[in-house]
């Protein structure tokens, strides 16, 4: 049905390059991969390759020590593009049903800060399940994501972001 | 009937109306803040995500919470001296006095039937409504299923339903992209994005956040050319575009049940029409001076109902200057001459349409090219007086340049002086 091919680099899959630069490595078992990024630190928008080895076991992590990175423009660009690859966080956001509320039938809630994107899709799971009653303040904990704890052993929390 | 009368009245509640209502009153007007809705806020409550007051708060908030905090600081000054708030309430008509310029304000709400508002002056701040499929002229049936995006995401994130459970969007502005990534999240599948443009419309954040993220496909230069469905939408058939013309050849066909348009925003102007405001064909908002006021005297407008915005940050600062400057007009306040702002080359249209050398105000403006390293340039009757870097310029992005900081009192300023922006 779709015979057009999408304009839009696809960047969630990696290519597997033939190791070039290092024959000693065995280029089956742990060969150069690079990813395309479009790094979002500024408007600007570079085009980043980020080139590592390592990562291709599910859930597994590139090796740290392997990434090279390319396009970027400034040195936001390597920061950035090392987290992509390393420990991708996004920012949640979505509304809970509320009951009793003279105005608001959904409270909107958010974290508050990016989290571990794979704890997305659980986090989502468990935030449609909830059912809140008002009255509800902006900022109220609604619960703690688990696993987004920091090197200080912060946690990232849910909050409401407004009355309801 | 009930009558108000106070100094000021500001129509609508959102971003915009909130900040000229809270320059009003701390100017000392006492000031009608009227709200259709049951609550303050506008169209910020149903934008969930984050992003809102990096300039504002210095703080990413989502827009509900930029919403509430202006809404904190709105609320304490009701009072006779201040600010009179009216939610639920909606402004049927607004009729320019014959006498010194007054305006009423013909209002209906549920709880208090109709009544009226005398003012002496109005900040007009409705915000703007989404351009529909009668704007684009898809052919095709008018099966259900067929929904603008910001409709589709006060559904979503307020009433609690789906447009559906296969969606296609057409048009890559910001709302689009993020409704794509609210989709998903809801448990829709998105199949793809249609942008008759060769680049993207949105920001690259949401491109990369809403879209790759979930590998949505974004197809550049592709129109939706046909919709398909009796009673509900089954499916639109896509097709590319070479060189502007559709490569009918190479039409394909999506199937889906909701199609969500994100083509554009138009500023709410029906009420500065019907008062008489000349409008502006490239903004679609009321033509301003150099106040934010209107071809109406004592009628300002700020915000989307202006012209439409990207950054809310941006339309607090203006709505904001629109009520400081309807302030001093009720004081008396008339700006000895005003240099007329031209746009140059790669700019669509400025905002507002003239310079008060005595108080100088940001011009705002959205340049028509994508590009790294650009030059914005000001002159004065064709003299370069001013040449910046800019590091990246897009269509999607507004941008903004303050003419306070030119130093206009050591330029040689006649009453016919033409100020010219431009981009290269």
């Amino acid at each position: 049905m779709n015979s057009q091919q999408n304009s839009n680099q696809n960047n969630k899959q990696g290519n597997n390059n033939p190791d070039s630069r290092n024959p000693a490595a065995t280029a089956t078992e742990n060969p150069e991969q690079t990813r395309e990024i479009i790094c979002i630190a500024c408007p600007v928008g570079c085009h980043l390759q980020v080139m590592f080895r390592g990562g291709l076991a599910k859930d597994a992590s590139p090796d740290p020590d392997t990434i090279a990175i390319t396009g970027n423009r400034c040195p936001r660009g390597e920061i950035y593009g090392r987290e992509e690859v390393l420990a991708p966080t996004r920012m949640v956001t979505t509304t809970i049903p509320v009951a009793g509320s003279s105005f608001a039938r959904r409270v909107p809630v958010r974290t508050t800060g990016p989290i571990p994107v794979a704890r997305i899709p659980d986090l989502l799971t468990q935030l449609h399940a909830m059912e809140l009653h008002a009255p509800l303040a902006r900022g109220q904990v609604l619960l703690t994501v688990e696993g987004s704890e920091n090197s200080d052993n912060e946690a990232i929390q849910v909050v409401t972001s407004h009355r309801a | 009937m009930t009558e108000y009368t106070l100094d000021a009245a500001v129509i609508g509640g959102g971003a915009a109306g909130m900040s000229a209502a809270k320059a009003l009153v701390d100017a000392g007007c006492t000031t009608a803040l009227v709200e259709r809705e049951q609550t303050l806020g506008g169209i910020l409550l149903q934008c969930i995500h984050n992003g809102f007051g990096v300039h504002e708060f210095k703080e990413e908030l989502t827009g509900p919470e930029y919403a509430e905090r202006w809404e904190d600081m709105v609320t304490p000054l009701a009072g006779p001296r201040g600010a009179t708030i009216f939610t639920d309430t909606t402004v049927m008509e607004l009729i320019p006095g014959s006498d010194e310029g007054g305006f009423t304000l013909v209002c209906v709400s549920p709880g208090s039937g109709f009544f009226h508002i005398r003012t002496r002056a109005v900040v007009l701040t409705a915000g703007c409504r989404e351009r529909n499929r009668g704007n684009i002229r898809i052919p095709g049936t008018r099966p259900a299923g067929v929904y603008t995006a910001g409709l589709a995401q006060r559904m979503v994130n307020m009433e609690g339903c789906l447009p559906g459970k296969d969606a296609v969007i057409v048009g890559s502005g910001d709302i689009g992209l993020i409704m794509a990534r609210r989709l998903v999240w809801s448990g829709c599948r998105v199949h793809g994005v249609v942008e008759i443009q060769p680049y993207p419309s949105g920001l690259t954040r949401n491109i990369v956040q809403c879209l790759n993220d979930f590998s949505i496909p974004l197809y550049l230069s592709h129109v939706v050319s046909r919709i398909h469905g009796r009673t509900r939408l089954e499916a639109v058939d896509i097709t590319p575009l070479e060189e502007g013309r559709p490569d009918t050849a190479k039409t394909f066909t999506q199937a889906c049940d909701n199609l969500l348009l994100s083509v554009g925003l138009i500023p709410s102007a029906e009420l500065a029409r019907e008062a008489g405001a000349q409008l502006n064909p490239l903004t679609g908002g009321p033509l301003v001076d150099c106040r934010l006021m209107s071809t109406v005297p004592g009628l300002f407008a700020a915000g989307n109902g202006l012209h439409v915005h990207d950054l809310v940050d941006y339309v607090s600062a203006e709505a904001r200057r629109a009520g400081e400057n309807a302030a001093a007009y009720l004081s008396g306040y008339q700006p000895a001459r005003q240099i007329r702002l031209k746009p140059g080359s790669n700019i669509r249209y400025l905002v507002p349409g003239t310079l008060d050398p005595a108080r100088p105000q940001p011009i705002l403006f959205r340049p028509m090219i994508v590009k790294n390293g650009a030059i914005l340039t000001l002159s004065l009757d064709g003299k370069i007086i001013k040449e910046q870097k800019k590091n990246h310029i897009q269509p999607s992005e507004m941008m903004q340049v303050d003419p306070a900081k030119l130093d206009l009192g050591n330029l040689e300023l006649r009453p016919d002086s033409v100020l010219e922006v431009s981009l290269s």
